[in-house]
């Protein structure tokens, strides 16, 4: 497979007037799992087309493993594309479908066959090789089409666009884990196109955030939940997402209203002035000790596994993720707990430090 | 006011779609939760009047539908894949139901009905648009403010947040609790996330293979379902499931660290996050693996593992924790967490005491 590397790359669908995905550079190494992440309208599928070529991008150049592709069509560029419906040929078995891809580039036919068997294995739908698709639930004939996108290993990368929307719920986890596996094993390049955060940060090595055309952070699974570098990974990331609370910095001491919560970490000395706290619902709890900023229940959902505490406070609505034997119920009052590292300052929605908190009881 | 369904059932050639669904469904919402393929789109549609049931009967208020052409029921539909009229604006999009139904409501009423679902939905500023013109979300938002626009007596919303980005879903969903929760009719929504059901907190029905299998509240069938396939719905990760028999460490088997539960062989249930690397509780049952693969989500890490006998154990471990593919582990579950199945029928022998 390929290195993938992008340069100026950017994309106008009217003339240059407005830009769906605005120029950026970057390097995907050969090998590595990318998934891009974002809302529908972020720039994703724009950015997936122009890597497979169905889209030319306005601006810039597209290299595979150092060779410009940016003007070869999709059928030379030799992408392999998982889409988010199946495509299949109906006159042909699964075997048949499987097999397509390598006898089209005259593949021997002991290799096709020993090919077809490992990725039917992989997927688990050995025991359908033999009947037509059309036969087969909507999500069985996905995976045949996943099978199809994985046969060929002289592809530069596979790309995936939403590919498990038709997926129940329940096999959702197996594939996951499966396609993880697969990665683990082959180390293919996979670029991977999803609205869907759990499948982007269980599937990448690299997680490719954008929103409105930009990307606004790359990263691991890890880097994007505890260290968002801007407001909207904050807020997209998580589930539910981050918590916003207005608050104000004062030489190097951070208040809310007048309450004092901490002392303000950063590499730059962050100027005085209003500040927005992030604070991840798993990392705030609250006290019914009396001090400290008061807020107001409104809704205690029960999630099952756990309790998500809904509370309205003068400086902003919060939601805490609480384990079940919690005991605080709608309409109480309780004062909200720092975690002493995972308490985040932004300004103008980028991050600028994080507060350092004495824990419980402030 | 009700919605009473009577031993419904619809067979074709041969095949089961629906069987002898029998329910209530009281003003507000009741949900409808079941994986791909439950029925749940099929009995929405008989509810609509779209297809006939071979047998059975709906009653609303009181009256016997059966007999009552699909116009004549007041009955909105809002179907997964969100349809409005390209040509029209917003506004005639949520009027156009009026307009069919009710066309002798005067044009102030009809103003003021339209205004009043656009302010519920908050499409005020997007009445005047071309659907078109609109993020899916939004389109969405058009669709559902049209079926409340009418008034109907049933609205019928069939996975409607399915095709919407994850954090719109969010937002959407507890905009339409807020929106249906003091709302004066009956409302059936459909979804095969047992997350959306729990969050809804109501009336929840679980279908599985055409049949209803449980009737209650979200919460009662995610702690004591009646059966693998309740249990299967109401969670998410999946609900681990394996054998009795299987080896623990310290005593003889799983069943056996069980016995005071139940004594004999079976399934056992248990949910990804009560299983821990490190025993909390003197009862905790140890068992041991190798690791498959690790999926980390920043919030939390599933350590899918192979157990011995070809079986599959998966745990949700709080923050980001990393493992090496192929070694050996010990994990605990917690005892008082496991589910006991009779592994011939799938029914549940015992459930934990409390939520878990």
């Amino acid at each position: 497979m390929a290195e993938i590397r992008l340069e100026n790359v950017g994309h106008s669908y009217d003339g240059g007037t407005t830009f769906a995905l605005n120029p950026i550079t970057l390097t995907w190494e050969d090998g590595n799992a990318i998934a891009l992440l974002g809302p529908s309208g972020c720039g994703k599928t724009t950015l997936l087309n122009i890597i497979s070529g169905l889209l030319t991008p306005s601006v810039g150049r597209v290299f595979f493993d150092g060779v410009d592709v940016t003007d070869l069509d999709t059928a030379k560029r030799n992408v392999a594309q998982v889409f988010q419906f199946p495509v299949l040929y109906d006159t042909m078995t699964v075997r048949e479908n499987l097999s397509f891809p390598l006898k089209n580039r005259n593949v021997a036919k002991d290799v096709i066959a020993a090919r077809v068997d490992e990725i039917a294995e992989l997927l688990g739908i050995n025991k359908y090789l033999d009947i037509r698709p059309q036969k087969l639930r909507s999500d069985l004939q996905q995976l045949v089409s996943l099978g199809r996108g994985l046969v060929r290993r002289d592809v530069p990368a596979i790309l995936f666009d939403e590919p498990l929307t038709v997926i129940d719920q329940n096999f959702k986890w197996t594939l996951r884990g499966r396609l993880k596996e697969m990665h683990n094993s082959t180390r293919y390049t996979l670029v991977y196109v999803t609205h869907d955060q759990t499948e982007a940060l269980t599937f990448a090595d690299d997680v490719v955030v954008l929103n409105q055309g930009n990307i606004v952070q790359t990263g691991t699974a890890s880097d994007l939940f505890l260290a968002p570098q801007d407001e909207f990974v904050g807020f997209f990331i998580g589930s539910p997402g981050m918590n916003f609370i207005n608050a104000s910095v004062s030489d190097g001491s951070v208040s809310i209203g007048s309450t004092l919560i901490g002392t303000a970490v950063a590499e730059h000395p962050i100027p005085n002035g209003e500040v927005r706290l992030g604070i991840r619902p798993e990392f705030l709890t609250l006290s019914s000790a009396g001090t400290g900023t008061d807020v107001k229940i409104n809704r205690v959902e029960h999630r099952g596994g756990y309790k998500l505490i809904h509370a309205d406070g003068p400086h902003g609505n919060v939601v805490a993720k609480l384990p079940n034997d919690s005991a605080f119920v709608a309409g109480e009052k309780a004062q909200l707990v720092f975690h002493p590292e995972r308490t985040y300052l932004f300004r103008d929605s980028k991050l600028a430090g994080r507060v350092s908190t004495k824990g419980a009881g402030q | 006011m009700s919605l009473v369904a009577r031993q419904l059932t619809l067979r074709h050639n041969g095949e089961v779609f629906l069987e002898d669904i029998s329910f209530t469904a009281k003003p507000g919402i009741t949900v409808l939760v079941g994986p791909t393929l439950s029925g749940k789109t099929t009995l929405m549609r008989v509810l609509a009047g779209l297809i006939k049931p071979d047998s059975g009967s709906i009653t609303v208020n009181g009256n016997d539908v059966g007999k009552t052409s699909v116009k004549d029921r007041s009955v909105s539909f809002v179907y997964q894949q969100f349809i409005n009229y390209p040509s029209l604006s917003v506004y005639d999009n949520i009027a156009s139901p009026l307009r069919v139904h009710q066309p002798k409501i005067s044009k102030e009423e009809m103003a003021d009905r339209v205004t009043e679902v656009a302010k519920m939905l908050r499409i005020t500023e997007l009445l005047d648009r071309k659907p078109s013109a609109l993020s899916g979300g939004q389109q969405q938002r058009v669709a559902i403010a049209r079926s409340l626009a009418r008034k109907s007596d049933v609205v019928l919303l069939d996975e409607p947040l399915a095709n919407l980005d994850f954090k719109l879903r969010e937002q959407l969903r507890d905009e339409l609790q807020r929106i249906f929760s003091d709302a004066s009719m009956m409302v059936i929504y459909s979804t095969a996330e047992p997350l959306e059901a729990l969050d809804m907190a109501s009336h929840t029905i679980v279908m599985h293979e055409g049949r209803v299998q449980q009737d209650g509240l979200a919460l009662e069938m995610y702690s004591t379902p009646k059966n693998i396939p309740v249990a299967q719905a109401m969670s998410d990760p999946p609900l681990n499931l394996i054998s009795s028999n299987l080896a623990s460490k310290g005593s003889q088997s799983l069943g056996s660290a069980l016995k005071d539960r139940f004594n004999g062989s079976f399934t056992v249930g248990i949910r990804p996050h009560n299983i821990a690397l490190k025993s909390q509780k003197s009862n905790d049952i140890a068992i041991s693996g190798k690791v498959r693969i690790a999926e980390n989500t920043g919030s939390s890490t599933f350590l899918h593992l192979d157990l011995e006998d070809s079986q599959k154990l998966v745990l949700e471990l709080d923050g980001s924790q990393r493992f090496e593919v192929g070694s050996a582990i010990t994990v605990y579950l917690d005892h008082s967490a496991v589910f006991g199945f009779d592994t011939e029928s799938g029914n549940t022998l015992f459930s934990p005491s409390a939520v878990r």
